[in-house]
């Protein structure tokens, strides 16, 4: 399939302009960073589809209403609507998953994969399952630097910013985050190389 | 750790968000430290692997989500009229 050249503020226009196509292109280009962030802070995947739609309706109703005004930032967007109604869900229910809780995980689906060869397929899938599983294992705090930072494509200012911490405390989970991913994957004794 | 780059620099230069003047600072730094270097390209190789990790949302999500926009459409174009 082509990758439509034109950039997400263009197609936002088209959309507005009633061309409905052009959100189904926003959300093929985007789905995989906004969904894989949700699901690493729920860790449910039937609530991460829930709240992925929720955002996707928001994000229709905001733009219709015309109060969208971020230019060329559409993805961190979509991002901060799907945070808060993260947010929203563990205020209902009184708690933040501040430390991780189980150590299972199911399969899911994974990414399509270039790779014509399948043992290299499998292999590849069975690290992309592993290193979520990994990721879901992070503490609250740093799971949510590292969809920030990977998946918003947010700067560590930007990251401070939205968690109303200092830089360097965002730095510091980033750190942390990075190390612990190290000393799960030596502790699994685990050999990841793509 | 070396007097002038801190574990921050490091991660900063990792997601090449350090200055000019930095980035040759922490490069240097990973350049002579045994030490700073298994920092960084330890951080390096965990970083690498986080990108590998996306997933899908369920089709019937992206359904619902593309029906929902084409269900509403009409009242949309109703009011920019």
């Amino acid at each position: 399939m082509c990758k439509d050249p034109r950039n997400d503020q263009e197609l936002v226009s088209e959309f507005l302009r009633g061309n409905e196509d052009t959100l189904q292109e926003l959300i093929v280009r985007h789905e995989r960073k906004i969904f894989t962030s949700i699901y690493l802070l729920v860790k449910d995947r039937d609530l991460a589809n829930d709240i992925f739609q929720e955002t996707f309706i928001k994000v229709i109703k905001t733009l219709r209403s015309g109060n969208y005004n971020e230019e060329g930032k559409f993805l961190s967007w979509v991002l901060r609507i799907s945070h808060n109604l993260v947010i929203d869900h563990f205020r209902s229910l009184k708690r933040m998953p501040m430390v991780y809780d189980t150590d299972e995980y199911s399969v899911f689906d994974t990414i399509p994969l270039e790779d014509t060869n399948i043992e290299d397929k499998m292999i590849a899938e069975q690290i992309q399952t592993t290193v979520r599983a990994l990721i879901e294992q992070l503490p609250y705090d740093q799971r949510e630097v590292v969809i920030m930072r990977h998946f918003a494509n947010m700067s560590f200012k930007e990251i401070a910013d939205a968690t109303g911490v200092s830089i360097n405390t965002s730095l510091g989970r980033m750190r942390y985050a990075l190390i612990n991913l190290r000393k799960l994957i030596q502790e699994k004794q685990l050999v990841l190389s793509m | 750790m070396n007097e002038t780059i801190t574990l921050n620099h490091l991660v900063l230069y990792l997601y090449n968000e350090t200055e000019l003047t930095e980035s040759v600072m922490v490069q240097k730094a990973i350049d002579q430290n045994e030490e700073i270097a298994e920092e960084f390209y330890s951080m390096a190789a965990a970083r690498d692997l986080i990108d590998h990790s996306l997933m899908h949302a369920s089709k019937s999500s992206i359904n619902s989500i593309l029906s929902y926009a084409t269900l509403t459409a009409p009242l949309h174009k109703k009011a920019i009229a």
